[in-house]
């Protein structure tokens, strides 16, 4: 062979090559391009709201709110047996009507109960959540599927876990996207809290006292205000120093009549 | 003219009735109407608080007459429980009246001590493990909970160990410590052998730290931290060295910055990588320490000398516990290198003291407990103690609870620096010591040192001793810290006026005329020191008498009234302007914590039966720490047996009698002596001697000339009777003799001359004593001076009450009404409290109306105007011994006087009206009426009667009261008195007596005053041959009627005993002298016809108990207790049999006070004892039961603590088993996985373990062997006791056996 033609051979082979590559990359650009169309993607809302940080947000706000509302209450959102004190209704957590005796404690399983009453304030907030969610994303022509909703709270040191377990499929035309299991974690000392107020509530009903300066000086990151009223019942102002956050509670046992 | 004479008498006698009818002596429960008068018989043995309190009250209000705003229903029902109330309360007791209507469902009638649902034990929540005393087991379940029959969290679940997590060490339960560590995800180690809080947090402080060298960014950088955290990060971990250590040859320069740290109160060195290293201090070398960590302990010295903070420029070493923290520099402080530095807790209180981080102190309103000097206890109406606390630089005051419920008391440590205050609000035990005058039998001669051992133990109470006169002096227990009253209309106000009546006491003034001066006794009664006494005791008893409030205003809260009408002595100026002095408090005093051991048995917190841990650690901080904590058993509740029933009866003194004191004349004593002389005589002339000697002393004892003459002529003229009578009976002798032809001789013909020389001397002597009788030797006049202790009650009108708050002290409901009687408090239990006048303008007196819906049956108000009304019964006229009720009602509350003639003002009126002179807008009154007959008008004439007029004027709070009299009209009618007398009560009630008695003290309550006798056979009246003492006065009668009292003998043990009674003794033949009550003389005005007599018996049964009282086998005793937690909750139960009916009240002896075991009163008492520490428990117990039987037995056991994890004795391979042998019963498993690097195969939990099979006896674990894999065994005992999360009771390393 001589050189032109192992010039021109060679530009064929180059030629071929260049070719095949560029057969390749179409190739791999159409694979790509089908694959990419066969697979499921996360839909661009494109309006700032992403359904996990809605939801997520959405669950803070209403656990942060219910807390808010309960703390000062003495651990209820809408305390039943409680006594009025500067406006505000404070539940009792151990009580006794009568004289002389110690008081009963009303809510020995008190962090559960605490736990709970989270839980029925904001699972309308939330399921509310999810629904405004779907109304938005529906008025913008998405189509959202909605499961039942498995909530639950978990108070832990320095933090309430919330978890949200709830399937939501949402279709853009050919866009779908499966979403479940929230999980959201707020800062907030109730479980703290919750503890130093059962303990309040369990030591006056053996000793009927609360030493609560001893307490202070032992556990510096609380400050506890205790007020006496007229009728015997005590408040306890609970205080977590670093967040700020106070629960209230109310205590009366072994009440001494005045007169007879 | 005689019939007018006869008229002002009974007018003169009615005052004198009303004074005694109307007002507070005889006032007495009523419900709606007379016939509702219930007598509670408080030896029921309902034994709950409520009860046993309105058993209390019930002997004031009965024993001594007195009324409760209670319901009768109340007092009998007692309380019922409600299970769940309409407002959400679980298990609560309410009186039975109220109970329905609060309750979301039907009540139980009984107490919540005796429903099983409402008692109180242990909640346990599983799943957070924490614990809750005192809970319910329905409201544990309900919510998740597990319930333990005990109720003070000692349980093995509730046993706290130290969970170390994240760096942190936290005093929790082994659930608790779990949870965290799975909620965090982190790991933790939870030491059960760590079981003090303190030793605990201690533990946080010396955790393994060191530089976790590591590679970023192609440096050697480095973090400081614990091993874990560097194995996560997958650095070098160098233990005790800091970042900046230069073998370290990392990135990090040391001690770059100084500030704070989350969770530590020091200030600490940062380096350049931002680490934190040593504590601060300069110069910077000494902290830096070549990069290794340096202790807290072996860092710079903050202190020198007193001063803490001595060295905070230079040293950054703070201690919290100490005063010193963390924080910013501020202006004025100064530091060597940095922005922080140790800040001063400390704080500076109202009267420039300074007090330290962490101290608290009492603050009053005035002065506390007992002017020493006075004898008298002086806390203040309005006032209250407060405990003011210093912590981290801020004052909090607290108030303690309100109406001096709870009071402050302080102590004192000595401190380097000088002392520390420890303060706490405890309960006030001052009802305590009021009951102790009711206790014990009033037989019992060692009973008035019994109760002032009784009181003197207990540190709220002091024996306040009356000493008026050498005839009228008694000691009362008294609160040293009386409790404030509450006033309010449907409040506990009648209660508190009950209290004041105990000092409600009548001194008799006595003077006698003598042959040359006149003899008084008591006459210190007329004289204003029995007004400043009596008042010292009624201010001493609560908020009674004539006192000051806590802001100084006087009020005058006491009466003395005179049977001789005159003015009494009222206080002095001097005592007046001591008394103002106690509205000011007393720099530096406060009230002694005292020694509380009988108060904490009563919890079942016997300080004795063992000692509490104290922590070993004696630096100052934990010295004060333990002064703060122990504060936490220097306060406590309620005694269980916070009142006990007991006999009325309010005397202890040696002797003494409160009221009415015995006078004794000195012919009286002498008698005594001469009656003796009189039967030992033998012989004429000593027969003679004792017979002139006995006829002077009658003369001069019944004529009540003796008690006139000095003991000179008494004595002369005794002896000039026994001179006469001798001469007179030697004569008689000799003359007999004579006769009979004995050889007496010229000495009996002597004897015999003298005869009429005997019998000269003894008419003379006997005509003089008659001469000195017409001169009026000898004659009494008695003045009975009655002391009325009324409730303290604020100034009228509302001019004050601005001043609440002003005082730097919180505005409280009971200071507010306080200041005035118009103060009402808004806003109460918020920021915007405030005390004001709640009726400013108000200038209209109350409008008086008869109260219509109460009158007793058969009785109506008429001719009723504004001016008036007339009271009338069916017949007319008021039917003498009918116990009238009737009442005025008010248009607003007042309090309302009366008088029997026309007054001017209200202040002019001299009589109470009704049973409580508290401002109410309904009055009840009580009128027993008399007959007119004992009110002096003689005769029975069908058609006499007689008319009376009261004159009412009733004030209300702002002082205003109406300026015309309210007029009250009634007539009394003759006395057609044709039946018998009623026998209405006994005493004792019960029919049952204590074994092995002679004889009973019985009573007898006569519907009216009558003469009684009794025998043992049922014959008619004047047959019977034993006469009762009857106590027939006006002024004597009781709510249960006349009293007439004997001792019955018992014999073969048991008894029945028949009494009957004459009614009117007034018409008897014989009536008692006006003189002398001992002598009887011939009634002018006699007509035993007209008297009526029971035709039929009453029946006195008596049975002695069939046995003594036993204590069964008590129940432990003689047993070791073992127990895996501390403290242990023993109970101990005592059965008891015979004596009465084998009730009985059981107490324990415990530091010499006797306390009641909580739940007792049956055949099985049992007391739950809460604190027991490991050593011998020794208890004497005592049992008691109703008519006095005693049995005494002892518990007497062991307290064992188990507090160990089991430990394995041996290990061995046996037929391809690996076995272990532990040294107590135990179970066991094991873990055979590798573990990570750098961690401890023991690191699982017990409950993650494989187990191993255990033998019967639990000693020997069992489970297959593979000598490849090492076996990290965990035994836990039957307490639960384990080694710990990350520690092992034994390790099988592989290829170690075979």
């Amino acid at each position: 062979m001589d050189n032109k033609m192992r010039k021109l051979v060679n530009k064929k082979g180059q030629m071929t090559i260049f070719v095949i590559i560029a057969i390749v990359i179409v190739a791999i650009l159409i694979i790509l391009f089908v694959f990419r169309k066969n697979v499921e993607k996360p839909i661009d809302f494109n309006e700032g709201s992403n359904s996990v940080p809605f939801v997520e947000g959405c669950a803070r706000d209403s656990a942060k709110e219910a807390l808010d509302l309960m703390l000062p209450q003495g651990g209820f959102v809408n305390p039943k047996n409680y006594i009025s004190y500067n406006h505000i209704n404070i539940t009792y957590l151990c009580e006794n009507v009568g004289y002389f005796e110690p008081c009963v404690n009303q809510h020995p399983v008190f962090l559960n109960e605490i736990r709970d009453e989270i839980y029925d304030y904001s699972y309308n907030d939330i399921d509310e959540c999810f629904l405004s969610f779907k109304d938005e994303m529906e008025s913008k022509n998405k189509q959202v599927e909605i499961g039942e909703m498995n909530l639950s709270y978990e108070l832990a040191p320095n933090r309430v876990k919330i978890k949200i377990d709830r399937n939501m499929k949402i279709t853009d035309g050919d866009k779908i996207s499966n979403l479940n299991n929230f999980e959201v974690e707020i800062m907030h000392p109730v479980y703290e809290l919750a503890n130093v107020a059962n303990e309040i509530a369990s030591q006056e009903a053996k000793y009927c006292y609360f030493e609560y300066v001893g307490y202070m000086l032992t556990y510096p990151q609380f400050t506890i205000a205790e007020n006496t009223l007229s009728d015997s019942t005590k408040i306890y102002s609970i205080k977590d120093n670093k967040s700020g956050k106070e629960l209230n509670i109310a205590t009366r046992g072994c009440a001494i009549p005045a007169g007879i | 003219m005689k019939r007018v004479n006869k008229k002002h008498y009974g007018k003169a006698v009615f005052q004198i009735f009303l004074l005694l009818s109307l007002t507070f002596s005889v006032s007495y429960l009523i419900r709606e109407s007379s016939e509702n008068v219930v007598i509670i018989n408080y030896e029921k043995k309902n034994y709950d608080l409520e009860a046993r309190l309105l058993g209390f009250v019930g002997k004031l209000i009965f024993g001594e007459g007195f009324v409760s705003a209670l319901e009768v229903g109340d007092l009998q029902d007692g309380s019922n429980t409600c299970l769940l109330s309409k407002d959400g309360k679980i298990c609560q007791e309410y009186i039975a009246s109220e109970c329905d209507s609060k309750c979301s469902e039907t009540c139980i009638p009984t107490g919540k001590k005796n429903v099983a649902s409402c008692k109180p034990g242990t909640c346990y929540n599983p799943v957070e493990g924490a614990c809750s005393a005192g809970a319910t087991q329905g409201a544990c379940s309900a919510n998740g909970g597990e319930w333990f029959d005990d109720p003070y969290e000692n349980i093995q679940e509730c046993r706290e160990g130290c969970c170390l997590i994240g760096g942190q060490a936290k005093f929790l339960t082994e659930q608790q410590c779990n949870r965290q560590s799975q909620l965090l995800n982190i790991d933790k180690e939870f030491r059960p052998d760590v079981r003090t809080e303190i030793q605990c947090l201690d533990l946080g402080t010396i955790k393994e730290e060191g530089a976790c060298v590591f590679e970023k960014e192609f440096e050697r950088t480095c973090k400081f931290t614990d091993k874990s955290n560097c194995l996560k990060i997958k650095g070098d971990f160098y233990s005790g060295k800091l970042c900046s250590n230069p073998e370290l040859d990392t990135i990090c320069e040391p001690q770059k910055t100084t500030n704070c740290v989350d969770g530590k109160n020091e200030v600490y060195w940062f380096d350049s990588c931002g680490n934190r290293e040593n504590i601060y201090s300069v110069p910077k070398a000494g902290s830096f320490k070549n990069g290794e960590v340096l202790s807290k302990i072996d860092s710079c010295t903050l202190s020198s000398g007193n001063n803490q903070l001595a060295n905070a420029n230079t040293c950054g070493n703070c201690n919290y516990l100490l005063g010193s923290t963390c924080g910013r520099v501020s202006d004025g402080e100064k530091v060597a290198v940095g922005d922080f530095i140790c800040k001063d807790l400390s704080c500076i209180d109202e009267s420039g003291v300074k007090r330290e981080h962490g101290e608290s102190w009492c603050s009053y309103q005035g002065t506390i407990g007992v002017d020493k000097q006075k004898n008298r206890a002086v806390d203040t109406p309005g006032s209250r103690h407060f405990r003011e606390t210093c912590v981290n630089g801020e004052i909090e005051v607290n108030p303690c609870a309100d109406y001096r419920n709870e009071i402050c008391v302080e102590s004192q440590i000595k401190i380097p620096s000088g002392e520390f205050s420890s303060a706490a609000c405890r309960i006030n035990r001052a009802q305590e010591c009021l009951s102790y005058n009711f206790e014990g039998d009033k037989d019992d001669i060692d009973r008035s040192d019994k109760i002032k051992s009784k009181c003197e133990k207990n540190p709220d109470c002091f024996v306040k001793e009356v000493d008026v006169s050498d005839k009228f002096n008694f000691n009362i227990c008294a609160p040293k810290y009386p409790s404030g009253f509450t006033r309010e209309e449907n409040g506990r106000g009648e209660g508190a006026e009950a209290i004041c009546a105990i000092a409600n006491q009548k001194c008799q003034y006595v003077k006698v005329k003598g042959l040359f001066s006149s003899k008084e006794v008591n006459k210190e009664c007329l004289q204003p020191e029995f007004a400043e006494e009596m008042n010292d005791l009624c201010m001493s008893l609560g908020d009674c008498g004539s006192s000051v409030n806590y802001n100084g205003d006087y009020t005058s809260n006491y009466k003395i009234t005179r049977t001789d009408n005159k003015d009494s002595a009222s206080i002095s100026q001097t005592y007046l302007n001591a008394l103002l002095r106690y509205g000011d408090p007393i720099k530096g005093q406060y009230a002694e914590a005292g020694d509380l051991s009988d108060f904490y048995g009563e919890l079942g917190i016997p300080g004795m039966l063992g000692t509490s841990e104290v922590p070993t650690d004696t630096t100052e901080g934990v010295v004060k720490m333990a002064s703060l904590t122990s504060g936490m058993l220097g306060v406590t509740l309620m005694a269980a047996n916070f009142l006990n029933i007991a006999i009325p009866g309010l005397t202890y003194s040696t002797g003494a009698v409160i009221s009415t004191m015995p006078i004794a004349g000195s012919a009286g004593e002498i008698s005594v002596v001469a009656a003796n002389p009189g039967m030992m005589a033998a012989g004429g002339v000593l027969a003679g001697a004792a017979i002139g000697l006995g006829v002077v002393t009658m003369l001069l004892q019944f004529t009540g000339v003796g008690g006139g003459l000095p003991p000179a002529v008494t004595y002369t003229l005794m002896a000039a009777g026994a001179i006469g009578g001798a001469l007179a009976g030697a004569a008689a002798t000799a003359s007999a003799l004579t006769a009979t032809g004995g050889t007496v001789g010229p000495l009996l013909g002597g004897l015999a001359s003298a005869g009429p020389i005997g019998w000269i001397i003894l008419v003379v002597v006997v005509i003089f004593i008659i001469i000195l009788k017409i001169l009026g030797i000898g004659k009494a006049k008695k003045v009975d001076v009655q002391f009325q202790c009324k409730i303290w009650e604020a100034p009228t009108g509302g001019t004050n009450c601005d001043e609440c708050g002003k005082d730097g002290f919180p505005c409280s409901r009971y200071a507010c009404q306080s200041l005035g009687q118009t103060c009402s408090i808004i806003n109460e239990n918020t920021r915007e409290v405030a005390c004001i006048d709640s009726n400013p303008n108000d200038v209209t007196p109350p409008v008086i109306k008869p109260w219509n819906d109460l009158i007793t049956q058969g009785h109506s108000y008429n001719d009723i105007s504004e001016n008036g009304f007339k009271l009338e019964s069916e017949q007319g006229c008021l039917k003498p011994y009918t116990q009238l009720v009737f009442g005025v009602s008010l248009n607003e509350p007042g309090r309302c006087m009366l008088a029997s003639e026309d007054t001017d003002k209200f202040e002019d009126m001299t009589e109470d009206f009704g049973v409580s002179q508290l401002f109410r807008t309904n009055h009840t009154a009580i009128f027993p009426v008399p007959d007119l007959q004992s009110l002096g008008l003689q005769g029975y004439d069908p058609k006499l009667q007689e008319d009376y007029s009261l004159f009412l004027r009733c004030e209300d709070k702002s002082g205003n009261s109406n300026v015309k009299e309210y007029e009250i009209n009634f007539c009394i009618g003759q006395a057609d008195n044709f039946e018998a007398p009623i026998i209405q009560s006994r005493e004792p009630n019960s029919e049952f007596l204590k074994f092995g008695v002679s004889s009973q003290k019985v009573d007898i309550y006569v519907n009216e005053p009558s003469e009684c006798k009794w025998d043992v056979s049922d014959k008619e009246y004047i047959l019977m041959g034993n006469d009762m003492i009857c106590e027939n006065d006006l002024e004597d009668q009781t709510i249960k009627g006349w009293k007439c009292s004997d001792k019955f003998p018992i014999s073969n043990g048991a008894g029945n005993y028949y009494v009957r009674c004459k009614d009117q003794p007034w018409l008897a033949n014989q009536i008692k002298s006006e003189d002398d009550e001992s002598v009887y003389v011939d009634n002018p005005k006699a007509n035993e016809s007209k008297r009526n007599v029971n035709s039929e018996s009453y029946l006195f049964s008596l049975k002695e108990s069939v046995s003594e009282l036993k204590i069964d086998p008590i129940v432990p005793n003689g047993q070791k207790l073992e127990f895996g937690v501390e403290p242990a909750s023993v109970e101990v139960i005592v059965s008891t049999s015979g004596g009465m009916d084998g009730t009985a009240k059981c107490s324990y002896l415990i530091g010499g006070h006797q306390i009641d075991f909580v739940d007792t009163w049956k055949k099985t008492s049992k007391q739950v004892f809460q604190t027991l520490y490991p050593g011998n428990v020794n208890l004497p117990i005592v049992c008691e039961d109703l008519v006095g039987n005693k049995a005494e037995g002892e518990a007497n056991f062991d307290i064992k603590l188990d507090v160990k994890a089991p430990s394995i004795a041996r290990i061995y391979v046996e037929s391809g088993n690996l076995k272990t042998v532990s040294d107590e019963k135990a179970q066991c498993v094991y873990s055979a996985e590798i573990p990570e690097s750098g961690f401890s195969g023991c690191k699982y939990d017990f409950v993650n373990g494989t187990s191993m099979i255990t033998n019967s006896e639990g000693r020997v674990h069992s489970t297959s062997f593979e000598s490849a894999k090492t076996y990290y065994i965990k035994c836990k005992d039957e307490f639960g006791w384990t080694p710990g999360s990350n520690r092992c009771s034994a390790i099988v390393k592989r290829g170690t056996i075979a």
